[in-house]
Formats: structure tokens, C-alpha cells, sequence
């Protein structure tokens, strides 16, 4: 942002203490993350939030729905505006909500059991729109289930914790292989233009295949980790970080932690132009990453280093192999290794887990 | 800005500001809330490295109001492009003369496509436009069209009701108050702006209770 504060805040400059101070809560941290994405954090929040109050309410369930802007101009007959649902303080269960991304709208009381609150969504009309189910449980145990198209489409659904965890090394590699198994292990699972690959079949990486990486990676710990704030890109004296997983909401301001930082490096043997990047270049390009992961999280304060790499070339020769000419350096700088595999095409995927499974390895 | 073409500026100006109430539920739209989102728009914009609209306003004791952006409301209405709901008579003490007030819905199916084009071309505001609505619905019924009478440059004594409020227009942009507090919300973080929006309402709703 290229404008400075000034001091001068007018009525308010009695208040600047309190400003400067201020609780953060996430929202408006979120704006560049798909609609349903953020839509979901929201209500993950939203839920965590209320269930941090003494009074919460673990008897019914609640539905929570993204409704399109229209719907709000003749909505269903006895909706109220709940203008502070968002701060927790406020029953959820029996009702409906009607949300928009930022989980602000109406709400609907409804009568009866889970199965009159599906009856409800129909004769709303709001069976065939995106909705979170909340199924609220004492002991942290409280479940949402997200159907992206709408409870009749019962078939499609997923169901996630309510209840947070903190991001440790492992954790973050959990979300990354989650992201892995669904999105980057081979070219077939994402559309051409967010892939990796220039020319897969030829082992071509895009020009902006660690853009990609980056975002979907991105986009795995938002969702993991909702009351984190997962920025990329950020600027310092030292450079520009990949990653940063930081816990700066719902915490007083001098409680931030600075969760990890994460250094992605893409492992290329081919360009976009098919021009070959030899083996010097690539160890290079890893002894790079440990000593940029190191500098990130030391001038910055980070808990954990990660060098994420994502490897590219023809033959997958395993963690050991790759990580074995800078694995002492880690140790000593503190950076921890993580390893995945791209696949060229599905065919060579399968082709290497039978040979896997045939070798023992 | 082209004086021919602020008219119809105004008037996609009211489309986007009826669009962004109705996505957070604010809808049929007071005309009283209306005013004060445009008021909130022009001086917040710049939190999202946006020029504002119109830098100048004229200060009410009922809080912010503009004559070009009713015109304009009302010419909508008169296209057949809003609805107008609940219109009533009313004596308005800081004109000293009868008006009509109203709350205004948008016909949907004839200005979507406007609406459309206009996120196209200008993304980064539609966004803003969004945000700001989305957070500004935090503010209870009551508070609705009352807010602005709190808001960190309108409420700022420097300047007398039926005085002019400038915050850019020929002042120094640093004297829009309402900004600088927008980003002296959570010193030393790095905040997206949007975020700000959300702790600016947030405050200003504390602000407003507390004067009942």
C-alpha cells in the first residue's frame, strides 16, 4: 500500500491507543481465496468463535448457506438481520443462516430435529445452494459438513473439524500432502492453466510453475490452518518469503507467533522452452533454499524452517538422494526437508507405484 | 472529471452501492444508509489505494447526504432501474422543507449486466464496494444511517455543521481523518486492506452504542 498513516485520525486521535492495539479477527484477511474457500473459513471461525463462550449452545444443528446477492431481495419469510453473529456472541444452532462469503446476512429459527432443518432448506429454496452444516458437539468434538452444491446433492459432501490445531512442521506437511495427493502429483488433476507443466508429456515445467505450487500450497494451509494468516511474498531486508504461516488472530497484539516460514523450490529438468538445467544447477538451487529458509526464519522470528521441494525431473531418486549433499547443513541451520514427486502423466505414476510395490520400495 | 459525464458516473455509482448492500443482506436500502456508505466509500477508498468518488461533502446534522447522489437515485427510479419502497413525506430539519424519503431495492434483471461489466472493469473497486458493505453491515438497524455522524472526519470539530468537509478535493489528503485511523489499526502489522474496513466499522459501531 503506497499511503502512510498520519497521526492525525480527527474525532478519533484520543482513540489512536486503541487502534494501534486492536484485536485482529481475520476478516478482510481473506479476499483472494476462492469464494467457497472463504466462505468456509469463515464459518469455521465463526463456529470456533462461539464455541469459545461459556453460554454456547451444543443442543441442534445449524445450516449455514452462501446465498447469491438475489436471494437476499425477497428472502425467505421471517428472516431476521443478525448484524454481530460474527463475534460469537450469538446462538447458532436451530437455525438457518443466510450468508454471504463473509458469513454476514439473515437468519431463520427453525422447529424440530436435523432432519426438519433439511426439510427447512428445501422449502427455502436453499437446497441447491452451497451450505455448511454445523453439528455441534461439547469436548471440541463439533463437525462441519460442506456441501458445495447444496444438501441434494447428498453424495458430495465433506466433513471438517470444527476445532483448530497449531501448525508445527508436521502438521504443515500433513496439509502439503493433502494438497500433494489432490492436486500436484500428476498433471491430470488441475486445469492446464493453473498445472505446473508446460508440456508434461515432455517433462516441460511452466515458467510459472512455483507461482502455481505456491498457490495451491497456499490455499491447502487456509484451509487447514483457518485461524492462522497465511501470507506469501512477504518483503524484508533478507528478501521475499515464499510462505509464512503466522498466528496473529484472535490473539492480543504482542501474542503473535510467527508459526513457519516455507521456502518452495521447484526441481526442473526441463524449462518451458525445453532448454535442460543441469545437476549443478539444481543442487544449486537446493543449497539455495536451506540457506533462504534459514535467513527467513532467523531474521524473522519464525518457529519452524521448511525448504518444501517439489521435484520435476524424469526419475524420482527419493528424499535421501536429493537432500543427502545439504542434509548436514539442514541439521545444523535448523531447516527441515520435505520432499514431494510431480509425475509427468498418470500412466507413469501408476507405472512406478507398481514397480514400488514389485521392488519393496 | 468530465462534468458530462459525472451523471452517469453517479448513477452507476448508486447501482454499485445497491448491489453491495443487498450481498450482505441490506436490502430494501434506506436511503439515509445509502448516503452514508457513499460517505464511507469516498473516504475510506484511499485504505484501498482508490481515489475517492468526491472528496467534499457538506456537513449535516443528520448526518452525510448528497443532493447529486439522490438526483441520480431518483432518476433510476424514474428508468424504472430501482424500486423505490416505503416512500414517505417527511419535514427534513436541515433543509427546513418537506422531502420524499424511501428505501430502494435494485430491479436485478435489468441491471446485472451493468453490474457485470462494471466488476470487469473495475475489479479493484468492486471489491472494495463489497468489503466496505460487508463490513458496514455490522452496524444494528438503529445505527444505520446514524453511524457517519461518528465517523473520524465527520465528527472531527474543525469543521461546523453547514461547513464544507473537504478530505482531498482542494485540503491535503492528510486531512483525511477517517484514512489515517483506517491505517493506524494494528501498528507494525501488515494488515490487507480490507481487513482495515472490518476494524474501522468494528470501531465506529463501538463508537455509535456508546452514544445510544
Amino acid at each position: 500500500m503506497s499511503a502512510k498513516p498520519s497521526t492525525d485520525a480527527g474525532a478519533w486521535t484520543a482513540e489512536l491507543d486503541q487502534l494501534t492495539s486492536a484485536w485482529l479477527s481475520g476478516q478482510g484477511s481473506d479476499t483472494d481465496l476462492p469464494e467457497s474457500l472463504r466462505f468456509l473459513l469463515a464459518i469455521r471461525r465463526l463456529t470456533l468463535s462461539r464455541e469459545c463462550e461459556p453460554d454456547c449452545e451444543f443442543d441442534r444443528a445449524a445450516a449455514m448457506v452462501l446465498v447469491p446477492p438475489v436471494f437476499f431481495e425477497s428472502p425467505p419469510d421471517g428472516t431476521r438481520r443478525r448484524p454481530l453473529l460474527n463475534n460469537g456472541n450469538y446462538s447458532l444452532t436451530g437455525q438457518l443462516h443466510f450468508l454471504n462469503v463473509a458469513a454476514t446476512g439473515r437468519s431463520l429459527d427453525y422447529a424440530g430435529d436435523e432432519g426438519a432443518m433439511f426439510d427447512a432448506l428445501q422449502q427455502t429454496k436453499a437446497d441447491t445452494l452451497p451450505t455448511v452444516v454445523y453439528a455441534p458437539k461439547p469436548g471440541g468434538h463439533s463437525k462441519l459438513s460442506w456441501y458445495p452444491k447444496g444438501i441434494r446433492d447428498e453424495a458430495n459432501v465433506m466433513v471438517i473439524p470444527v476445532a483448530v490445531e497449531e501448525p508445527t512442521a508436521a502438521l504443515i506437511t500433513q496439509a502439503i500432502d493433502g494438497v500433494y495427493r489432490g492436486d500436484l502429483i500428476t498433471p491430470d488433476l488441475v486445469p492446464t492453466h493453473d498445472s505446473p507443466w508446460k508440456k508434461a508429456g515432455k517433462g516441460w515445467a511452466s515458467d510459472h510453475a512455483e507461482m502455481q505450487v505456491q498457490r495451491t500450497i497456499k490455499l491447502g494451509l487456509h484451509g487447514r490452518f483457518p485461524t492462522c494468516r497465511i501470507v506469501a511474498e512477504q518483503p524484508g531486508k533478507d528478501g521475499r518469503t515464499d510462505i509464512e504461516v503466522v498466528g496473529d488472530f484472535g490473539v492480543a497484539p504482542g501474542a503473535v507467533t510467527n508459526f513457519a516460514v516455507l521456502e518452495l523450490k521447484v526441481l526442473r529438468e526441463k524449462g518451458s522452452t525445453g532448454i535442460t538445467y543441469s545437476a549443478k544447477d539444481i543442487a544449486e538451487h537446493i543449497d539455495n533454499g536451506v540457506t533462504q529458509a534459514y535467513t527467513y526464519g532467523a531474521d524473522r522470528n519464525f518457529r519452524e524452517r521448511i525448504l518444501c521441494c517439489f521435484d520435476m525431473r524424469a526419475s524420482n531418486t527419493g528424499a535421501t538422494i536429493v537432500f543427502a549433499p545439504i542434509q548436514s547443513k539442514a541439521n545444523d541451520l535448523g531447516v527441515n526437508l520435505r520432499f514431494w514427486f510431480l509425475y509427468r502423466s498418470s500412466a507413469r505414476y501408476r507405472k512406478c507405484k507398481v514397480a514400488a510395490q514389485l521392488t519393496g520400495g | 472529471m468530465d462534468i458530462e459525464l459525472i451523471p452517469r458516473q453517479q448513477a452507476v455509482r448508486v447501482l454499485v452501492l445497491l448491489d453491495a448492500l443487498a450481498r450482505v443482506g441490506l436490502v430494501p436500502t434506506w436511503a439515509r444508509a445509502l448516503h452514508e456508505l457513499a460517505y464511507l466509500a469516498n473516504v475510506l477508498s484511499p485504505v484501498f489505494d482508490l481515489m475517492p468518488f468526491d472528496a467534499k461533502l457538506l456537513k449535516r446534522s443528520s448526518g452525510p447526504y448528497y443532493p447529486e447522489l439522490q438526483l441520480a437515485i431518483d432518476h433510476l427510479v424514474g428508468g424504472a432501474l430501482v424500486d423505490a419502497l416505503s416512500v414517505e413525506y417527511r419535514y427534513l430539519e436541515d433543509d427546513k422543507r418537506y422531502s420524499v424519503v424511501a428505501s430502494y431495492r435494485l430491479r436485478r434483471s435489468l441491471v446485472q449486466a451493468a453490474l457485470d461489466r462494471h466488476t470487469e472493469v473495475s475489479p479493484e473497486e468492486a471489491l472494495f464496494m463489497r468489503e466496505l458493505a460487508s463490513a458496514y453491515s455490522v452496524l444494528s438497524d438503529e445505527q444505520l444511517g446514524r453511524a457517519g455522524l461518528e465517523d473520524a472526519r465527520y465528527a472531527d470539530r474543525s469543521v461546523d455543521v453547514d461547513n464544507v468537509i473537504d478530505f482531498g478535493e482542494y485540503a491535503s489528503p492528510s486531512k483525511n481523518f477517517s484514512r489515517n485511523a483506517a491505517l493506524a489499526f494494528a501498528a507494525g502489522r501488515r494488515l490487507e486492506p480490507a481487513e482495515r474496513l472490518y476494524l474501522y466499522l468494528d470501531h465506529l459501531r463501538v463508537r455509535v452504542s456508546h452514544v445510544g
